[in-house]
């Protein structure tokens, strides 16, 4: 009864709310847009994000997830281009899987000045998995391995080629000075499966995901030669090093957030960064934040969209390194 | 042994709580009726659930067992449209089709849902013992399984294609080559160039299998239905005798089989529910080869595969409960959910939360026998659907998959596509070509290639390698009887005639 | 046994047409580019084999002798279903989900020999409860159309 009556004082909050967002805009029937079917990452990251948004009365009108399945946001980034180019009242969930593909070109046409980039919510990151009896104890001996014979550590991952999963494993390979082509890397369906491969022997080194590689980790079941971040991540795996620490320049945080269309209104794109800013600063934040899978992240308006363009600069630049893209 | 008792009491105490049983109650009508449901799966509605459980705040626990009941629950809902209809409402119940179908014209659809549900409720709850006991061994074998050995298993698979072929081989093999091919659009996982797409965006992703079955089955049907204005096609109710005492002990050695078959496959991260419901059903046909009564209406032909399926679901659980290995999407998603809570899936799941771990274990052997005892009942009505007057059942049938496709996917290209694979489906019924291998090929398709390559890129391209484990071995002999086998009776008679 | 000459069979037809499926393929498979090998077999094998596979099944079509060619009894009513279902594809998003579904299930109904009031009931109903369904029960949204706007 308690929360009930606490949820119903917060649905009364929207109006004070928008009076403090000021700028005179009231999203309409708010959408966002999600670039996968009901599970896929992007919607858990709209309807998450959506309700955390509805509940603390920081957007007042309720926010519906709308699914467009297709090339990691593909189909979506078609759709806002083509339809919704000014829409005030959609955004739509992205992440690194995103940026990697608008630099590879899979996006069609569009690609990162296409969109209005609103603000990151959290990320993931990147980190090299090894089996608890594994020869190599920390990052330089999996490199001096890689180094002395590319081929000879067979590696696997949830994505293609190409895919920010394989990005992880090249940017090793890079640091490492191996050319990312020699690399023998085994495409898997999801991380998990790359996992259960790693732990029955068939795969070597498994450059996964922290949220999940995590159970493992804290079982004793995998090491973590080192995490792809630019400093140590919080709890448990506080103890695994940095890439950097060890002397290698790896980092790869997978970092989920929202666009919003390329001629979305000023106030209306002011509007949804302050929103995300005020949500990422929301005391109720971390633990649903945490609940995605995601560590703190936080970047809104022109820094992130600074980062965007950053990292996709610079994975074209990796694309075009391995003639994953012509010149 | 005796702790798994006392653990599982444990999990007992906290699976009959009054709310946990209304939940595991409420996620079994959910599960049945997503089955049901052509475009929307339990991937989907466990993702559309979680939100509501947070807003709820429900404890993890009672959470994770109402979204597992969904899951399960699914697996007794898609048989329903499969076998009144012949319209599969989930990959797994395709095969059911084969039987379900044609018991249904005969007037006895009765008795086939209701064996069905038995087969469902068997292979199920056998498989929750099993797990209940083996879980940690299990999983354990399961990683061990290498890309060379899914290979030899696929390849297992598809040499019983023939079986479920009908007539002419050759327009079973073209029509499994056709579902392979289908599989393989989109980018590839191998190197990230498109195959196949023809430049389109939409296709990128690939062909989603909801698309390719509302298309080949429920339009398809649909097409044909209207043309010969339903007078020779269409089940009807009849007055088909009830399943009997005896027939189900008839079916019984299949149920078990399949309960075998199924919780195996489902167990092993690679695989899942299609891949062990179809193993079921061939293995099934081939063992009564010589009755010649498969495809034409044999309730062990439904028992089989709806066994198998509802079995492998659970072993599926396996990996994601002692390993936190994910076998499947939907199984992602439910690890999903544990990290919602802030637990940590994993090895350490049933030391660190006995409460969840077993909570959840103890309330699928509820919600099994609450699906048994809700589905029972429900036959006589769900059979009644055949009474409903086609002008109703149809426009109904048809709007219903397309709300379905679309509503996932927001996509008229979806639509537009679905509506080309119904065209297809009408054409290659009036052809005589089986629909069925069509999405054996695109379930099975995939896998081979990914495995094949994944093997081969580990042998560093030598083919020698992937025979080299024993499992892969027995695999790869039981691939050669299985192709050979049906060329020995051939074979035979002629012998015998020229002598 | 009647002699019968290589006229035309709607399993030839068939054959024909799987051939072509499968050249098609093997075309589109051959133009692949890759930037890199990154596994042995690469994109094109896996296809090309199964591509090679479909044609001979296609070509054991061509010798057989195979059924007859024949046309539907009711010849009109599949394709008007075709013309009624693409409409629908077509028209969802313009009119909104309510609107075309209705008139999809009348189209269907009609087709199925509905008499039109009780079609127009039905369908009403039909389009009603899915948008509940899917719209208000499982939160999926629906296009509005031209009624939402």
């Amino acid at each position: 009864m308690y929360r009930r009556a606490l949820l119903a004082a917060s649905a009364l909050l929207p109006a004070a709310a928008q009076a403090q967002n000021a700028g005179g805009f009231t999203p309409q029937n708010p959408e966002c847009i999600a670039g996968a079917a009901p599970g896929g990452g992007f919607d858990i990251s709209c309807r998450l994000t959506a309700r955390m948004l509805n509940e603390t009365g920081i957007v007042g009108p309720s926010i519906r997830t709308q699914n467009m399945p297709g090339g990691i946001g593909a189909v979506a980034i078609n759709h806002i281009n083509a339809q919704r180019r000014t829409d005030p009242n959609v955004i739509v969930a992205v992440s690194t899987g995103s940026w990697v593909n608008m630099a590879t070109g899979r996006f069609g046409r569009f690609g990162e000045n296409d969109v209005r980039w609103i603000g990151a919510i959290g990320a993931d990151y990147g980190v090299i998995a090894v089996k608890k009896d594994s020869p190599y104890a920390t990052l330089t001996d999996l490199v001096t391995a890689l180094r002395a014979n590319p081929g000879g550590v067979p590696m696997g991952a949830g994505g293609a080629v190409g895919s920010q999963d394989w990005t992880k494993a090249a940017l090793v390979a890079r640091a490492a000075g191996v050319d990312p082509r020699r690399m023998r890397y085994v495409p898997f369906e999801g991380g998990g499966q790359a996992l259960a491969a790693l732990l029955g022997g068939h795969i070597q080194m498994a450059p996964v995901d922290a949220s999940e590689a995590r159970g493992q980790f804290e079982a004793g079941e995998i090491r973590l030669l080192a995490v792809l971040a630019a400093e140590r991540l919080p709890g448990t795996l506080s103890s695994v090093p940095t890439a950097k620490e060890q002397g290698f320049d790896a980092e790869w945080p997978i970092v989920r957030g929202f666009y919003g269309p390329p001629q979305m209104p000023d106030a209306a794109y002011n509007f949804w960064v302050n929103a995300l800013r005020r949500l990422t600063a929301h005391p109720d934040w971390p633990d649903q934040r945490a609940a995605q899978g995601l560590f703190e992240f936080n970047l809104v308006g022109a820094e992130y969209e600074a980062l965007a363009k950053r990292r996709t600069a610079e994975f074209r630049q990796l694309a075009r390194d391995v003639g994953l893209v012509s010149q | 042994m005796m702790e798994t008792f006392s653990a599982l009491g444990g999990g007992f105490t906290v699976a009959l709580t009054p709310m946990n049983l209304a939940l595991a109650f409420l996620g079994c009508i959910i599960g049945t009726a997503i089955g049901v449901l052509p475009g929307i799966g339990p991937l989907n509605a466990i993702a559309l659930l979680l939100p509501f459980c947070l807003a709820l705040r429900l404890p993890p626990e009672s959470a994770l067992i109402l979204l597992a009941a969904v899951y399960y629950g699914s697996g007794y809902g898609g048989r329903i449209t499969a076998i009144l209809l012949n319209m599969p409402g989930e990959p797994s119940a395709v095969l059911t089709t084969l039987d379900g179908h044609p018991l249904a014209k005969q007037g006895r659809g009765s008795a086939a849902l209701a064996i069905s549900g038995i087969g469902s409720f068997v292979g199920a709850t056998l498989s929750v013992i099993l797990m209940s006991f083996l879980s940690v061994p299990l999983a354990r074998i399961a990683v061990s399984f290498s890309p060379a050995d899914y290979v030899a298993l696929i390849a297992f698979a598809l040499s019983l294609l023939g079986a479920v072929g009908g007539a002419s081989a050759p327009k079973a093999w073209a029509a499994g080559c056709l579902g392979i091919l289908l599989a393989l659009v989109g980018v590839d996982s191998g190197t990230g160039v498109e195959r196949f797409t023809a430049g389109s965006i939409e296709l990128l992703g690939g062909i989603d299998f909801t698309v390719l079955a509302v298309g080949l089955f429920a339009i398809g049907e649909i097409l044909l239905l209207i043309e010969t204005k339903l007078r020779t096609e269409a089940a009807k109710l009849g007055k088909g005798q009830r399943l009997t005492f005896r027939e189900l002990v008839f079916c019984l050695p299949a149920m078990l089989r399949a309960t075998g078959i199924g919780f195996v496959i489902g167990v092993l991260p690679g695989a899942g529910a299609s891949v062990a419901s179809a193993l079921s059903y061939t293995a099934e046909k081939r063992l009564h080869e010589s009755e010649g009564t498969f495809g034409k209406g044999d309730l062990r032909g439904v028992a089989s595969p709806e066994t198998a399926d509802n079995a492998a679901q659970i072993g599926n659980l396996v990996p994601m409960l002692s390993l936190g290995i994910p076998g499947s999407g939907t199984t992602a998603v439910l690890l999903g959910a544990l990290l919602m809570y802030n637990i940590t899936p994993g090895p350490l799941l049933f030391t660190q939360r006995p409460d969840v771990a077993w909570g959840l274990i103890a309330s699928m052997y509820i919600g099994n026998a609450m699906l048994l005892l809700l589905n029972l009942p429900l036959v006589g009505i769900f059979a009644r659907l055949l009474t409903v007057p086609a002008w109703v059942l149809y426009p109904g049938v048809l709007a219903l998959s397309f709300a379905g496709v679309y509503a996932v996917s927001n996509s008229a290209f979806d639509l537009l596509m679905a509506i080309g694979f119904g065209v297809m489906g009408w054409l290659f019924r009036k052809l005589d070509v089986p629909l069925v291998p069509i999405v054996l090929g695109f379930v099975l398709g995939r896998m081979l290639e990914d495995n094949l390559r994944r093997a081969l890129s580990l042998s560093d391209g030598n083919v020698a390698e992937l025979l080299v484990s024993p499992v892969s071995i027995a695999l790869w002999v039981m691939t050669l009887v299985a192709v050979l086998w049906p060329l020995r009776a051939r074979l035979v008679p002629r012998r015998a005639v020229a002598s | 046994m009647s002699p019968e000459g290589p006229r035309l069979s709607a399993d030839r037809l068939l054959g024909v047409a799987l051939i072509v499926i499968a050249g098609l393929t093997l075309w589109s498979a051959q133009s692949l580019v890759v930037a890199f090998a990154a596994d042995p077999l690469g994109p094109k094998g896996f296809p090309s084999a199964v591509a090679t596979i479909l044609a001979v099944c296609g070509a054991l079509l061509l010798f057989g002798r195979g059924l007859p060619f024949a046309w539907p009894e009711r010849r009109a009513a599949p394709f008007l279903l075709l013309v009624v279902m693409a409409a629908y594809a077509l028209l969802l998003e313009p009119l909104g989900f309510l609107l075309a579904t209705a008139g999809l299930a009348l189209g269907v109904a009609l087709l199925f020999g509905a008499r039109l009031w009780m079609a127009l009931l039905t369908s009403a109903a039909t389009s009603a409860a899915l948008w509940a369904l899917f719209d208000k029960l499982l939160d999926l949204p629906l296009p509005k159309g031209i009624l939402g706007a």
